[in-house]
């Protein structure tokens, strides 16, 4: 099954079809995982009412993707790394267990997914980032994009320092050697931004040969005002750059990932699907209607990661729309979900509290 | 450092720290005996202003306007009188100082109001920005001070500031911090004048206790009541007043008692629907969170995650459950008997509400529980409904002195 999807074009089931191919093999995973993971079987029997012959995709048991933050779950018992989300500071990371198989499948599940963008072969790779990120152990999610994508990559090269300042010498180098043939630009959205787009001057480097790949946040460029648009036409505008994929894609489901296409929106690949719901009564949302992002996947078998509710809004634009061939789902998404001030007897931070040394 | 002071129809004012401090050492100059008749008829006058608003008034308000109506006052009055020891006179401390708490914004008016009949001079650090219900009240109260000529009486903002703490500290003779352990030990390094008083509010968290066998009893009417009220308890300030319950221990066992504490448990979210109460999505998933996560560490036999307003988890053992969530979360806990919850109680346990009992076996659990913790058993509904005698302070008596006559 899992083979089937993964060899068919990402985007060639029309809904119906992917439905029918998912369910079982989605049934399954939650099987497995309630056989090998006790603290899993204890949710879906405390709050699912234990595995049933679920009959619909949206009937299938998930779990909240802040629950990875909580408590160490796992379904292997030969995890070979683990990813941690790169977290505020002061937050508790996720911790994601990744075996052997599962980086396989992930692995797999990138290729099928890219093959369409980049092709067959190799590319020569930049990446927009430090080699410090992809550490050996405990990876963060930008660690472990940069280290799936340099499957790609004929050899890596990094753009920035070990304190993420632009080598500048370095990338005029990777650019100037490249001259002529396809190559592969990979970065979070943000680095992107200020580093590469701030660093260099209009017309200083000549990307129309690269594919530039990027993801992470908004938030950070939302603050600073820079839309999806904005991002596009800047970086068009100072470096010749059009072959821009922005992708949705979060540590805890490292492998699928959600690319941009036609229309500007995103689209889960067969392998995955995507599912809206209404925040409080947790109901399946109608079609264009926006709600919290619940994301199924056929990846993870070291982790019960398959089925997650996540912390995004988004809405689904249409299903088998076509546009581009595309069949399935094609989402947008508008942000993270509002966090609670709650209002309480005890000052949340002491505000009255004026550190000692400085006054 | 210069602080806002607040004056009638809602005018701020500047007042620089000199000025300010002249005031408050001007202001224990003068004061009357406790219950001065004037104090209590502007007190009073409170309530007649809350009886006469038209449209919605806010719980928190209108519970106010019962608290601070005339025969009430009289009856604090009496009750105070009487506690007074024969041969013994009782005095205002002088010039008390309130730190409310910045978010349950009826506080500081209690605190305020107990001192001020108490005789005392006060000043209050009011948080930057009132709501609506509650500034019109202060508004009230500032013009009738004004009116009375009364300058004793102090309603200040200043941003967080040590140096301006330290020095109204160090001119009042009492103080009394709301907001938890955090503030407490920003300000326990703060002297007062003459060695003078401090009251401390910290960190505290409530709990209920249901006889299942009686609320299975329940017809319909009944159970819907109990719902109303237990509503109130919870989603009056999101949950996170320190009197709202967040668990929820059951005397009974759960095949016999679980369907109607479920019932309860629905009823008590359709309580919060229709009064629109509703926490941000980011919330919702909190608490979804937090529930899940008890089933995996095997805290939770059940999780109730479905209801928008209320989440719940049910464990069929005793055990204490100390997540407080907050904005509708509820563990639920199976007890045999109600002297089981006496092994259960903590320090912090503040406001124990329950239901189905007789009143003697109430009284029993209290006497039973001798450690620290615990300052209030009361009814289901009445969780939020501020006592003078609050966290195990009899206010009126902290703030007043007593003086041996012979």
């Amino acid at each position: 099954m899992f083979d089937r999807l993964l060899d068919s074009q990402p985007y060639s089931l029309r809904q119906v079809e992917k439905d029918a191919l998912l369910l079982p093999a989605l049934k399954d995973l939650t099987r497995f995982h309630y056989e090998r993971c006790q603290p899993y079987a204890q949710i879906v029997d405390a709050a699912w009412g234990g595995v049933q012959d679920w009959q619909g995709l949206s009937d299938v048991p998930f779990l909240p993707v802040q629950i990875f933050k909580e408590h160490a779950l796992t379904s292997t018992t030969a995890p070979s790394m683990i990813l941690q989300s790169s977290g505020t500071t002061g937050q508790t990371p996720s911790q994601i267990f990744v075996d052997s198989e599962t980086a396989e499948r992930q692995s797999r599940a990138l290729v099928s997914t890219l093959r369409p963008i980049l092709g067959d072969s190799r590319l020569p790779f930049l990446a927009i980032d430090t080699k410090d990120v992809i550490k050996p152990n405990n990876l963060t999610a930008r660690g472990a994009g940069v280290l799936g994508m340099m499957k790609f990559g004929a050899r890596a090269t990094f753009a920035l320092t070990s304190d993420l300042e632009m080598d500048e010498a370095t990338v005029r180098r990777f650019v100037e050697s490249n001259r002529g043939r396809p190559f592969l630009l990979f970065g979070f959205t943000f680095l992107v931004w200020t580093k590469l787009f701030g660093q260099f001057a209009n017309g200083e480097l000549d990307l129309s040969d690269a594919i530039l790949i990027h993801s992470g946040g908004w938030k950070k460029l939302e603050d600073q005002k820079v839309s999806s648009a904005v991002f596009r036409a800047s970086l068009r505008q100072r470096f010749n750059l059009t072959k821009i994929f922005n992708f949705y894609g979060f540590v805890e489901q490292i492998g699928s990932m959600f690319v941009e296409g036609p229309g500007g929106f995103l689209y889960p690949p067969n392998f995955t699907d995507v599912i809206v719901r209404r925040p409080g009564s947790w109901e399946v949302a109608e079609d264009g209607e926006e709600g919290v992002l619940q994301i199924l996947s056929l990846l993870p078998k070291s982790y019960p990661g398959h089925n997650v509710l996540t912390e995004d809004r988004g809405t689904i634009v249409t299903t088998d729309g076509g546009l581009g061939n595309r069949l399935g789902k094609a989402i947008s998404i508008a942000g993270r979900v509002a966090k609670a001030e709650l209002r309480g007897c005890s000052d949340v931070i002491a505000a009255e509290t004026v550190p000692q040394a400085t006054r | 450092m210069n602080s806002m002071l607040f004056e009638a129809e809602g005018r701020r004012s500047d007042i620089s720290a000199h000025v300010l401090r002249a005031r408050i050492d001007a202001s224990r100059l003068s004061l009357p005996a406790p219950f001065d008749p004037d104090r209590v008829s502007l007190v009073a006058s409170i309530a007649d202003v809350i009886v006469r608003w038209k449209g919605d008034v806010a719980p928190g308000i209108k519970y106010l306007g019962f608290w601070t109506r005339r025969a009430a006052l009289r009856h604090l009055e009496r009750n105070f009188l009487e506690r007074c020891p024969a041969d013994t006179l009782s005095r205002p401390r002088g010039m008390v100082f309130h730190l409310p708490p910045k978010n349950v914004e009826t506080i500081f008016l209690y605190s305020w109001i107990l001192s001020y009949l108490a005789g005392n001079a006060n000043i209050v650090r009011m948080p930057q920005a009132v709501g609506g219900d509650v500034m019109r009240v202060l508004d009230r109260v500032i013009a009738a001070l004004d009116a009375a000529h009364d300058p004793s009486q102090m309603f200040v903002h200043y941003p967080a500031d040590n140096d301006l703490s330290e020095m109204i500290s160090a001119h009042s003779d009492a103080r009394v911090v709301w907001g938890g352990d955090a503030k407490i030990a920003t300000f326990e390094r703060m002297p007062l004048r003459n060695g003078g008083k401090s009251i401390w509010f910290g960190d505290r968290s409530s709990l209920c206790v249901l006889d299942g066998a009686v609320v299975a009893a329940l017809d319909g009417a009944g159970l819907a009541d109990l719902a109303q009220r237990f509503a109130n308890d919870i989603f009056l300030f999101d949950q996170m007043a320190c009197s709202s319950p967040h668990a929820l221990y059951v005397v009974g066992r759960a095949p016999e008692h679980l369907a109607a504490i479920k019932a309860l448990l629905d009823l008590i979210s359709q309580e919060a629907a229709g009064k629109g109460s509703a926490v941000a999505a980011g919330h919702q998933i909190a608490k979804m969170t937090a529930g899940f996560s008890a089933a995996a560490s095997g805290q939770a036999t059940e999780v109730l995650w479905r209801a928008p307003q209320l989440t719940s988890i049910i464990s069929e053992t005793a055990a204490r459950a100390d997540r407080s969530v907050g904005g509708g979360f509820l563990s639920v806990v199976f007890l045999n008997e109600l002297a089981g919850l006496n092994d259960l109680l903590r320090d912090k346990d503040q406001t124990i509400t329950h239901f189905g009992f007789a009143t003697s076996d109430i009284r029993r659990a209290a006497e039973r529980h001798l450690g620290p913790g615990v300052a209030r058993w009361t009814p289901v509904g009445l969780a939020l409904e501020f006592d003078s005698i609050w966290d195990g302070y009899d206010i009126l008596m902290e703030t007043t002195r007593l003086c041996r006559v012979g």
